[in-house]
């Protein structure tokens, strides 16, 4: 094995593990709370960045712009959740699931059109406010960006794993996470509970972008590839599960992808992430207690009838 | 279902939405939407736009075309004709800018070539949804029911979605965003009307390697992930070009297409210690990979395909270390009083525009399209027969073009006869200076008339 190239893709799989993980750690919180299957996240994500850069354009400084772009994404989340899920829940709870799915995509797909419309689909910078430069460690590249996008990014997964843990608000989301209807009982308000899932998981998807737009560019499809590494990490961390392990599981997704480079050209990158998602998929149901030498003993007698 | 099921009847009956809220409710989301839609104004990129021939600029003098392009008048031009075209281009998704100042080129030709006492090309936009190819199919089959007998076409007719469209009506159709590519030569009715890339810029490449980066010995190849079919024909040709000039293949790494994360990529071709990196990537690809190239360690010299102001933006000062090789249409210095006409022209029309070689291919090719109507109304011949503009087309194939020539007169473009791809076709090697392109050498296909520049 080259030694050299390890390293790099191990911290290459750092730096986008990182990324993967906060993603995830977002989209779970939503799903895992309101069991709304978000596709919009990514529209939130867009919006989120778009209205940085254009505050910062119209001359408001970088932290406040910054600040700007998550309110709007956080409020647009809260928008979609209260004007487009909620009434969809209420008028047909059955088919709720699909009408919801079906209704993000159309979300993303009219946010995408409406943001080229206006703005046009040019790529729009997002000023770092720092002079970005290149480091490295031994002989593995990154850059002053990267570190701080790993710092703020694990910051914001600790900061929703201690909000979840030990504030009030916190537990009342938990409360109804676990049972909605008890919550409901004890007086917890579910539907204020989902607008606040909605934009904690938001903001969070916000961060992931204004720190892409910065190290890349933002985009109006730039959310699509985000969502569906979101969707795959909260998928393979478990539906409920806390942000500590939604995080550690996108760290592992962004590690294999990269260590991936040791043995595939780049463009199977993809693939790896699909293929933990199968055998993840292939496995579960055999972790429910069924142990390998029952599945061998299943095979051969399978094999003898 | 009943009033009782829809959950605004049932919050506004339940109390907790009165109708005074409502109202105010829905004044507050009026003035919020009025402040978004004021924030948004002024926006510096209007190219995503539903193509229209209105600008925001007056119309240039065009009248020296005439003597320039040697332009007959009157019956001969076409004057009082009105002629269908139609141009299917990437409208909307991700590919949307192209389409946009693909159709801002058209636009500029139409109003021009009427200006100039020719006939009334009505262009008919059909959105090509950046390479959809039930969207390209659908496309030419509608153009090809409404009897229109020409078309321009872009990422090579929808990456061959559209020709069998194309030959069943019989709609000449020039592309001259993706060319035709290798995979899409000889195709009946379709010709392409710019170089193949990188394929074709392969020879004058490497000769100006040998002759200017004596320390490049070894060449790696970078392409998009395309169908083998799309890359074996460049890799063969690559490695001709580099035999002949003594130079070592490295071998080929392929890039995903349309990411901006080139990590592992870059991982990869560290490793590789190649002299120099051969980019077969497009769009914005080129700018997210030098902008991460700049910092991974990587000192190879990079010759790119392709140059884009959007991914110059997205690279930034890194781009000061790109080069790049083929039919670039330079805005800032053009080669040839009609190329120069064209820029001033389209500032003047689109003054919130930057011109690019897209616009350019277009525009030159909307006077193809008129020179090819003129030769079958010399015959005295149907302009709306496919069969007699192909036989128009092939019957002569060089024409005037924006690119080359000199100071005194406009360049000249040939088309295959056999290949329906450029024979003729002016490219040079552009290095970056001060963030803007300057030409280091200029060739033609197959690598003639080399030349060294400054």
């Amino acid at each position: 094995m080259d030694w050299t190239l390890f390293q790099q893709l191990f911290v290459n799989g750092i730096i986008t593990g990182s990324r993967y993980g906060a993603l995830g750690v977002g989209f779970g919180l939503i799903l895992g709370v309101t069991g709304r299957f978000h596709f919009a996240y990514s529209i939130s994500y867009v919006v989120t960045a778009y209205a940085a850069i254009i505050a910062a354009d119209h001359g408001v400084p970088l932290l406040p712009a910054l600040v700007v772009g998550l309110a709007a994404g956080a409020v647009l989340a809260m928008l979609i959740e209260g004007f487009v899920y909620r009434p969809l829940q209420s008028s047909a709870p059955t088919m709720a699931l699909l009408a919801i799915f079906i209704s993000s995509l159309g979300l993303v797909i009219v946010g995408q059109n409406l943001i080229r419309l206006e703005w046009g689909s040019r790529s729009k910078l997002l000023d770092t406010g720092f002079t970005v430069e290149g480091l490295s460690i031994g002989e593995s590249t990154f850059t002053s960006l990267d570190v701080v996008m790993v710092c703020v990014l694990w910051a914001v997964i600790l900061g929703v794993w201690a909000l979840i843990r030990f504030t009030q608000p916190g537990k009342m989301i938990s409360a109804v996470r676990v049972n909605p209807e008890m919550a409901r009982v004890v007086g917890i308000d579910s539907g204020r509970v989902y607008l606040a899932v909605f934009a904690i998981g938001s903001t969070v998807a916000g961060v992931v972008a204004l720190l892409s737009a910065m190290k890349y560019a933002a985009l109006p499809d730039m959310g699509g590839q985000p969502t569906f590494l979101a969707f795959v990490v909260a998928f393979l961390a478990g539906v409920g599960a806390g942000p500590l392990r939604a995080g550690l599981t996108g760290l592992v997704v962004g590690m294999a992808e990269s260590l991936s480079g040791l043995w595939l050209s780049s463009q199977w990158s993809p693939v790896v992430v699909f293929s933990l998602l199968f055998l993840y998929v292939a496995v579960k149901p055999l972790s429910l207690g069924v142990t390998l030498p029952t599945i061998a003993r299943r095979l051969r007698t399978a094999g003898a009838r | 279902m009943g009033h009782e099921d829809n959950y605004w009847i049932r919050r506004m009956g339940s109390g907790r939405l009165t109708r005074r809220r409502f109202v105010g409710g829905a004044a507050l989301l009026g003035v919020g939407g009025a402040g978004l839609a004021l924030v948004g104004c002024g926006d510096d990129d209007s190219t995503s736009k539903t193509p229209t021939a209105a600008g925001g600029g007056g119309a240039t003098d065009v009248s020296s075309l005439k003597k320039l392009l040697d332009l007959p008048t009157g019956a001969a031009a076409g004057e009082g004709l009105t002629i269908n075209v139609g141009a299917v281009l990437a409208l909307s998704e991700s590919g949307s800018y192209y389409g946009g100042i693909m159709s801002k080129g058209i636009d500029l030709a139409v109003e021009q070539i009427k200006a100039l006492g020719g006939p009334t090309f009505k262009i008919t936009y059909k959105d090509h949804k950046s390479g959809n190819a039930e969207a390209g199919a659908a496309a030419a089959r509608e153009l090809g029911i409404a009897k229109t007998p020409l078309c321009l076409a872009s990422y090579g007719a929808d990456i061959g979605s559209m020709l069998a469209g194309i030959e069943q009506y019989k709609m000449l159709t020039l592309d001259g965003g993706g060319g035709t590519g290798t995979a899409f030569q000889k195709k009946p009715y379709f010709y392409g009307t710019r170089a193949i890339t990188p394929d074709d810029t392969f020879p004058g490449v490497y000769q100006y390697v040998t002759a200017k980066l004596p320390n490049v010995k070894k060449v790696q190849l970078v392409y998009w992930d395309l169908p083998e079919e799309l890359i074996n024909p460049s890799v063969e040709l690559l490695k001709a070009a580099l035999a002949k000039n003594k130079l070592e293949y490295l071998g080929l790494e392929k890039a995903p297409i349309g990411t901006n994360d080139f990590s592992t990529l870059l991982a990869r071709l560290k490793q590789k210690n190649a002299d120099m990196l051969h980019m077969a990537v497009y769009g914005l690809d080129p700018g997210f990979l030098m902008k991460q190239l700049d910092t991974s360690g990587i000192n190879a010299v990079v010759m790119g395909s392709e140059f884009t102001p959007d991914a110059a933006k997205v690279a930034g000062a890194s781009y000061n270390k790109y080069m790049f090789a083929y039919d670039f249409f330079d805005i800032d210095a053009p080669s040839n009083p009609w190329g120069k006409l064209f820029v001033d022209s389209f500032k003047k029309k689109y003054p919130d525009v930057v011109p690019d070689f897209y616009a350019a291919n277009f525009y030159e090719n909307m006077f193809t399209t008129w020179e090819i109507v003129r030769r079958v109304i010399a015959k005295k011949g149907d302009v709306n027969s496919g069969d007699q503009l192909n036989a128009a087309l092939q019957e002569k194939t060089v024409f005037p073009s924006v690119y080359g020539g000199d100071s005194a007169k406009a360049g000249v473009i040939a088309i295959d006869k056999d290949t329906h791809t450029v024979s003729k076709r002016s490219m040079g090697v552009f290095k970056i200076k001060d963030g803007k392109p300057a030409m280091a050498a200029s060739f033609d296909i197959g690598g003639a008339d080399f030349k060294l520049v400054g």
